[in-house]
């Protein structure tokens, strides 16, 4: 007869979130008469897709107003976390209704 | 995703555009600080490889209304299963083999067999030690789980690092919830990886190979640290495929570099921890993410000055994507490591050269032409803005002159901004004349050191069950 293969009960090898999950801030009822921030972290492609965005948002929406990605600099790279800590204050300071972030790839 | 939170946070409603290799990482990215199913507008493709009129139809036919629908009518919606195990549950039973199996399906493991994380035996790993297993040094940026000194053990032990070993493993952590390190860029699609160097007078003693070999496995302490930190990485920062690492390529784990503190001590060179500004007493252990490397073999040469160009040659020819951490993707921050062996170490020594001496000598002879350069920070990879000339960055501010001494695009550049910014550290066989560069990955994983505190901790050595 084999002696009997030791068994194990295990651990998990993760730990927990302590991140709490926050509530998102509301969405607008439309983009007409808005005013709509661009941000962009300097990489892939955003100098030639944003200005197609704007475009596109003005055609569709009546009185949208866009604030210009170049306003905010470059939110990537060594001084990133300052930069993106004082985003809540200038967005509210140039009274902001709506961000479009870029870009992820 | 960052810049999207920020917004959330002030009460505005954001999109993040993404392309779609980049959807689950900034899915998980989003969870990981607070804000599951924030809203995300994919585009078609990576933007990179399309023509401008490809990329633009794309844009308009499918990323603008997804950015529309980001951020009028209804708002996110969250992940509501979020049920996961505590810290002490039991997630498996079985068989070493079954355990292993289990693991891998998991995605918990690196994929070699891990030591099965008993209760008792991760509880044993910290007997002595003075921590409250608890206690945690910081949240994952990443992930947003918490870096525990239970987890720490945890992956420890799977590892098959010894309990002296946990020191380091907590400094190389306090590293990884530094901000200043950057570890939540730990998956870009780059696939950098961390290398950990480690050097003070207690370094041999713990069983670190500083000598032949020294990035081989086989040597325990070395190798089981080093596997230890893509664990970490795995299941705590969360960087596997399925969430936070994107690695096109990745490397294996590195085996510790540690240093040969002896050598350094003999020619009155400094540490990599001492160049980062620690006290030579002091054991440290440093981490950054290298995206590649390069061998400098068989130096020939019986002087300095016989030496420095070919080792200046292998810091240029390392460096071209990662030149956009000199500006572009990083502001100054690209630092690239130099690893001599204590032979050539030995002798700039002799010839009374200090590491000051080697690093202005490798900044004067480690050059690319200006052409070269600025191909690889904007021509060639577009990762920085506007495809900008050296002479209009320093006319800006954004480098220091050296960068622009003439207009003539074949004249010779450095590679760093400054001599310190080249790190050179000192290890390998006493007796061979070869060298190692790497190239770092900027911001992403920025050379951060601490001091290893070998003192037992005086936290509350609770009962673990208690706390379940």
């Amino acid at each position: 007869m084999e002696p009997m293969e030791a068994r194990y009960d295990v651990v998990w090898p993760r730990s927990p979130r302590g991140v709490q999950q926050r509530q998102s801030a509301d969405r607008l009822d439309t983009l007409a008469g808005k005013r709509v921030a661009f941000l962009w972290d300097y990489l892939f492609r955003g100098d030639e897709l944003f200005p197609v965005l704007a475009d596109q948002l003005t055609e569709r929406f009546e009185g949208v107003e866009i604030v210009d990605y170049a306003e905010f600099g470059n939110l990537h790279g060594a001084d990133e976390k300052q930069r993106v800590g004082r985003l809540p204050d200038e967005l509210r300071s140039r009274h902001v209704d709506a961000v479009v972030s870029g870009m992820g790839c | 995703m960052r810049a999207s939170i920020a917004a959330e946070s002030a009460g505005i409603p954001s999109v993040s555009i993404v392309c779609n290799g980049f959807a689950g990482q900034a899915g998980a990215t989003a969870r990981g600080l607070g804000h599951d199913g924030l809203p995300l507008a994919v585009t078609i493709g990576h933007v990179d490889t399309q023509s401008a009129e490809e990329m633009t139809a794309n844009f308009i036919d499918s990323t603008v209304d997804q950015i529309i629908e980001g951020l009028v009518g209804d708002g996110p919606l969250a992940d509501a299963d979020n049920a996961e195990p505590a810290a002490l549950d039991i997630v498996a039973s079985g068989t070493i083999d079954e355990i292993n199996d289990h693991f891998s399906s998991k995605g918990w493991s690196d994929g070699n067999p891990i030591i099965p994380p008993t209760h008792d035996r991760v509880e044993r790993y910290l007997d002595g030690s003075g921590h409250d297993p608890w206690k945690t040094l910081g949240v994952a940026p990443s992930s947003g789980r918490d870096f525990t000194i239970w987890s720490i053990a945890v992956n420890a032990v799977m590892a098959g690092c010894r309990p002296e070993h946990l020191p380091v493993l907590i400094a190389l952590t306090e590293i990884l919830a530094d901000p200043a390190y950057g570890s939540e860029h730990s998956g870009n699609t780059t696939g950098a990886d961390g290398l950990i160097l480690l050097d003070g007078p207690n370094a041999s003693a713990l069983g670190f190979n500083s000598g032949p070999g020294v990035q081989r496995e086989g040597v325990h302490a070395n190798t089981s640290v080093g596997r230890w930190l893509r664990l970490y990485l795995r299941n705590v920062a969360g960087f596997t495929a399925e969430e936070h690492d994107k690695a096109t390529f990745g490397n294996p784990a590195r085996p510790v570099l540690a240093e040969d503190h002896e050598c350094l001590r003999t020619i009155g060179w400094p540490s990599i921890g001492e160049q980062l500004g620690f006290a030579s007493s002091h054991d440290v252990v440093t981490l950054a993410r290298m995206n590649s490397g390069l061998l400098i073999g068989s130096v020939f040469g019986s002087t300095p000055e016989q030496i420095v160009p070919y080792l200046a040659n292998g810091l240029a020819r390392v460096s071209a994507w990662d030149l956009t951490h000199v500006h572009g993707i990083g502001t100054d921050q690209y630092q690239p490591l130099l690893v001599v062996s204590p032979l050539l170490a030995r002798t700039f020594a002799n010839a009374g050269w200090s590491l000051n001496d080697v690093q202005q000598a490798l900044f004067n002879q480690a050059r690319i032409t200006a052409r070269a350069f600025e191909r690889f920070i904007g021509d060639w990879t577009n990762l920085s803005a506007g495809h900008p000339q050296l002479t209009d960055l320093v006319a800006e501010g954004a480098l220091p002159p050296v960068f622009a001494q003439s207009d003539d695009p074949d004249r010779m550049v450095p590679i760093t901004t400054r001599p310190e910014r080249l790190l050179i550290a000192v290890t390998g066989d006493p007796n061979r004349a070869n060298a190692y560069t790497f190239s770092n990955d900027g911001p992403h994983g920025w050379w951060t050191a601490k001091r290893i505190d070998h003192t037992p901790a005086s936290d509350l050595v609770c009962n673990v069950s208690g706390r379940q």
